[in-house]
């Protein structure tokens, strides 16, 4: 069993739930939004903020950052996706949309920019691609309709040949949007797919779902090969770069809130082993479900954003990396 | 509409269910045959209703023929009457056949030739006890998942418990899971009826049809199932049917007319009587296998309102409310001699309960009594100031003398220590604070050895074989779990299981299982398992949406008392041996272990490498996307560029008071 892990670093900087948490390719830098307007950027080194991007005006619920760590994209409940200069936080090329941006992401190459929207009213839910070395005159370069289940989560599939989807009845599908067609669809979970991250190579990836599981999955035929139960929902899940282990947060849903044990800080991250299924760890720290979790890229630590506005960043003790399973 | 108008079309009324024969009366001259019709009407038939028509035909000398004929006013009537007056008894030689007259023209079609029914071919059963020969004595229990989906039966081994080969099974079960009570079979709910399911491979015993069965009862020794369904209707207006589970035919059904709580009828511990009481009037003790009333008649007592069987001997308990001029009673009857052995009188009684010891050592009658008693509007009694007295019955002693106590606050749930002469109750109102208080029933007298103050606690589970037990805060309480020895009264252990809606006992009193059943609670559903002490062992969480955790129960040891205190003399001898089979099983197991865990890896890496192929088979294009190598953090180490950052960690304020001197 781990026994301690050095104390976390608290980024105080949303005053809403967080949405998401993104570390940048070198993993310098962490990129936070939430359910307030302004997403930041922080050092990782040290916890200190670089700054915030200003100018959406709604709840922003995706981010992501560049390879290159140059440019950030971010998807917002103002019906507009946004791209940032990292250095200077201006805002670059804006573009409006029908309904909510729900996910967000840069290409391979770092071209194109993909957006997946909300189904409301008299809008279906549709994937658009924009070409972002184009004038901004904010057209996209093609778009698909998604007829039934909304989009919950999405990511780019390996070389970007197409997007792999997670939709609110728990199907997961490979998308070409340029082909405009639905490649394959498999039914591994039985509730909405809240969260999808690729593993650092991009040939697998994990799958988190409100039906209690996460699932690891191979990008080329959507195999499932593992699963984690919890008891709980689950939010967001991340597989490490570094160990074989799959890192799961969550909590409970809305509607099921009775007094849930009331011991503060009770909402917990869960450690499995990625190969025998078996939780091993649990981080205690929230004060409400956590939303989003992540490793850090050298696997050297993680951090989790939780429904109470909290974001915080922890680096393992050596145990952790000399731990085994008997 | 038209539709319903025709349906109120006036039917022609075939006359023909408010009418009854009754056969196998004695055969009279002329001069008797009014005697005997009197007779008749006056024991057996007017006081179920309006006789309209009664006839006793006569040959040609007017002697009667031994049956008579009689029609009610309404069906209800006649159909009451039958139940009642079946096998009654007129005489000696003289029992009353009674049938229905719409009955009379089945049998009349009958085939005049005799077939011989077809011999049912043998099915063996295989060992309907296999489970309790299992190498090292692991129990059973079922659970029913994945909101009552999915039921699995699993092997008990601590820690790691196995499913079962073939009884993970869908929508085995419409309702809940329910076995036998020496654990032979497990029952299953269906529209239809129940299914009972058994031996190593969990196949169907046998079928009892029931309709929108809702709850059922098997006899102590699982020969007999009673079950319950709502769903009556005109042509079959029994709502409960007793089986036979071997056969699995229908012995006898029977209307439910009072409201009352399940199981309407009790049983005696070898099956041999079921009883129920019609309150206010008999006691109705039936004997099995004929399942006809014993001695063909009802036990008429005014007042009557509840019976209750001894656990362990053909022993009656009911009590008799009290009225204007008479007190209560408690009266305890054998069967089937009916002798009474023992009687109390109670006054100012206003309700009672009856708790036997699981043993049948002692009865201890709960009686609810009052200072002042005031009547209604209605006529309805109502009770001021309620105290409780507990009266405990000594059965083994003779004459089975009675003891009291006596407690001013409210009291519930009253539990009898299994296997011992403790019992313990909780007291109080929730709002001043609730207490566990403990009493020792002791040769001469009875003690109060144990009051545990501020108890938040709905619940006393006690081991199955005694000592030990479990006060528990279930459902709204919030998951308390307190574990008591109670040989010196030590608390072993403070637990909780947050939201737990059940607790139960392993048959052998080594574990508790605590569940939070997705029935009341839709999240966190889970069972945990403690030891007898308290210490949480393991927790049954990869299920989801557990709805029910049920342990198999074990029929009573085979063991004489004399054999089990030489056992628990030798325990040494015992224990070193089991201690070495436990090491040897921990290594097995944990190679076991090993085994797949090394198993699991070599799978996992077969799948990665196949990936890994084809993520190297596009390393070409990755260069071409973004211009240079990004597949490893340092892969692209040329363009890093080394940048020293220097953080001030301390800024320390000296001063100065001269220059130095430069030297010449």
């Amino acid at each position: 069993q781990l026994n301690q892990i050095m104390k976390p670093i608290c980024l105080l900087g949303h005053m809403r739930s967080i949405t998401q948490v993104r570390f940048n390719r070198d993993g310098d830098l962490i990129f936070t939004c939430a359910k307030d307007p302004h997403p930041s950027i922080w050092f990782a080194l040290n916890g200190e903020r670089l700054g915030s991007l200003v100018g959406h005006n709604g709840a922003v619920w995706c981010v992501d950052c560049r390879w290159d760590s140059k440019k950030v994209l971010t998807g917002s409940a103002d019906n507009s996706a946004k791209l940032w200069d990292t250095e200077t936080g201006k805002c670059v090329l804006s573009v409006d949309t029908n309904s909510a941006v729900r996910s967000c992401g840069f290409d391979f190459a770092g071209t194109s920019a993909m957006l997946t929207t909300d189904k409301t009213m008299g809008y279906k839910c549709t994937i658009l691609l924009y070409d972002i070395r184009q004038d901004p005159a904010g057209q996209p370069a093609c778009q698909m309709l998604v007829p039934e289940s909304k989009i919950t989560s999405a990511v780019w599939g390996p070389l970007s040949r197409f997007l792999i989807t997670g939709h609110e009845n728990g199907d997961l599908c490979q998308m070409d949007v340029r082909a405009q067609k639905v490649i394959r669809t498999e039914k591994h979970h039985k509730g909405a797919i809240n969260d999808i991250r690729m593993y650092k190579d991009g040939t697998m990836f994990v799958t988190a779902s409100k039906d209690h599981t996460a699932r690891l999955i191979d990008s080329y035929e959507l195999q499932l090969f593992k699963t984690y139960k919890t008891e709980r929902p689950v939010n967001s899940a991340d597989i490490s770069p570094l160990r074989p282990h799959v890192l799961l947060g969550g909590g409970q849903e809305a509607q099921d809130v009775t007094t849930s044990g009331a011991h503060v800080g009770k909402f917990d991250a869960k450690f499995f082993h990625t190969v025998y299924e078996e939780e091993f760890a649990r981080v205690k720290g929230h004060f409400g479900p956590i939303n989003s979790v992540g490793f850090t890229p050298d696997g050297r630590g993680f951090v989790t954003g939780g429904e109470d506005g909290f974001v915080r960043l922890h680096s393992f003790d050596n145990d952790y990396f000399d731990f085994e399973f008997e | 509409l038209l539709g319903d108008i025709l349906a109120e079309k006036p039917q022609e009324k075939k006359a023909i269910n408010n009418a009854l024969v009754l056969s196998g009366l004695p055969i009279v001259d002329s001069a008797r045959i009014e005697r005997l019709q009197v007779f008749i009407r006056d024991k057996f038939l007017d006081k179920h209703g309006e006789v309209v028509k009664f006839s006793m035909p006569t040959d040609e000398n007017g002697n009667s023929l031994g049956f008579a004929l009689c029609c009610f006013q309404t069906d209800q009537q006649a159909l009451d009457a039958l139940t009642d007056i079946q096998g009654a008894s007129l005489d000696k030689m003289h029992t009353l056949n009674v049938f229905k007259f719409s009955d009379f023209n089945r049998l009349a079609d009958a085939d005049d030739e005799w077939k011989p029914p077809e011999k049912a071919p043998f099915v063996d059963r295989g060992d309907l006890r296999s489970w309790l020969r299992e190498d090292r004595c692991h129990d059973q229990f079922g659970v029913l998942h994945t909101a009552g989906s999915v039921a699995t039966i699993y092997w008990h081994w601590p820690g790691d418990p196995q499913p079962v080969d073939s009884a993970t099974r869908n929508n085995w079960t419409e309702s809940r899971l329910h076995w036998s009570p020496l654990g032979t079979y497990l029952a299953t709910y269906h529209t239809k009826g129940i299914a009972l399911w058994g031996g190593e491979k969990f196949e169907q015993i046998n079928r009892f049809q029931h309709k929108n069965v809702q709850i059922i009862d098997f006899s102590p020794c699982e020969r007999y199932l009673v079950t319950f369904s709502p769903s009556v209707t005109k042509e079959d207006p029994h709502a409960i049917k007793m089986f036979e589970v071997d056969t699995g035919k229908m012995k006898r059904s029977f209307l439910h007319e009072q409201a009352a709580k399940w199981p309407v009828f009790k049983w005696s511990h070898k099956g041999e009587f079921f009883a129920r009481v019609q309150t206010g009037k008999a006691l109705q003790v039936f004997e099995t296998p004929s399942f006809s009333l014993l001695d063909k008649k009802s036990i008429s007592v005014q007042d009557v309102q509840d019976l209750s069987w001894s656990p362990t001997d053909n022993i009656l308990a009911y009590w008799i409310a009290e009225t204007d001029n008479q007190p209560a009673r408690v009266i305890l009857m054998t069967m089937p001699e009916k002798r009474e052995v023992a009687t109390k009188m109670l006054f100012n009684v206003a309700d009672c309960r009856m708790h036997w010891h699981p043993q049948g050592n002692y009865l201890c009658v709960r009686v609810n009594r009052y200072t002042k008693k005031k009547l209604d509007a209605d006529n309805t009694p109502k009770y001021i100031n309620i105290y409780t007295n507990f009266e405990v019955f000594r059965m083994r002693e003779k004459n089975i003398p009675v003891e009291k106590i006596e407690v001013t606050d409210a009291v519930s749930c009253f539990t009898w220590e299994p296997h011992g002469s403790k019992f313990a109750m909780v007291q109080g109102i929730a709002s001043k604070g609730l207490s566990v208080v403990f009493y020792q029933v002791n040769a001469h007298d009875i003690e109060k050895v144990k009051v545990l103050e501020k108890r938040n606690v709905n619940t006393i589970s006690w081991s199955p074989i005694g000592q030990h037990v479990v006060l528990a805060g279930l459902r709204s309480a919030n998951g308390g779990l307190e574990f008591i020895d109670t040989s010196d009264m030590k608390t072993t252990a403070n637990q909780e299981h947050f939201g737990a809606t059940d607790i139960e006992w392993d048959p052998t009193g080594r574990y508790v299982v605590t569940t939070v059943s997705f029935w009341h609670v839709k999240v966190d559903n889970a069972s945990h398992v403690y030891s007898s002490h308290g210490t949480l062992l393991y927790k049954l969480n990869k299920l989801e949406r557990i709805c029910q955790f049920a342990w198999r129960p074990r029929p009573p040891t085979l063991l004489s008392d004399e054999q089990i205190k030489n056992i628990k003399k030798n325990m040494k001898t015992y224990s070193r041996r089991f201690e070495k089979e436990d090491l040897q099983s921990s290594t097995r197991a944990s190679k076991e272990l090993l085994e797949k865990r090394a198993r699991l890896n070599t799978e996992y890496e077969k799948w990665r490498a196949k990936l890994l192929e084809k993520f190297r088979g596009e390393k070409q294009k990755r260069l071409e996307l973004r211009g240079v190598d990004t597949d490893e953090l340092d892969s692209n180490a040329q363009d890093f560029v080394e940048e020293t950052l220097e953080f001030p960690i301390k800024v320390e304020r000296i001063r100065i008071d001269k220059l130095p001197q430069v030297a010449e």
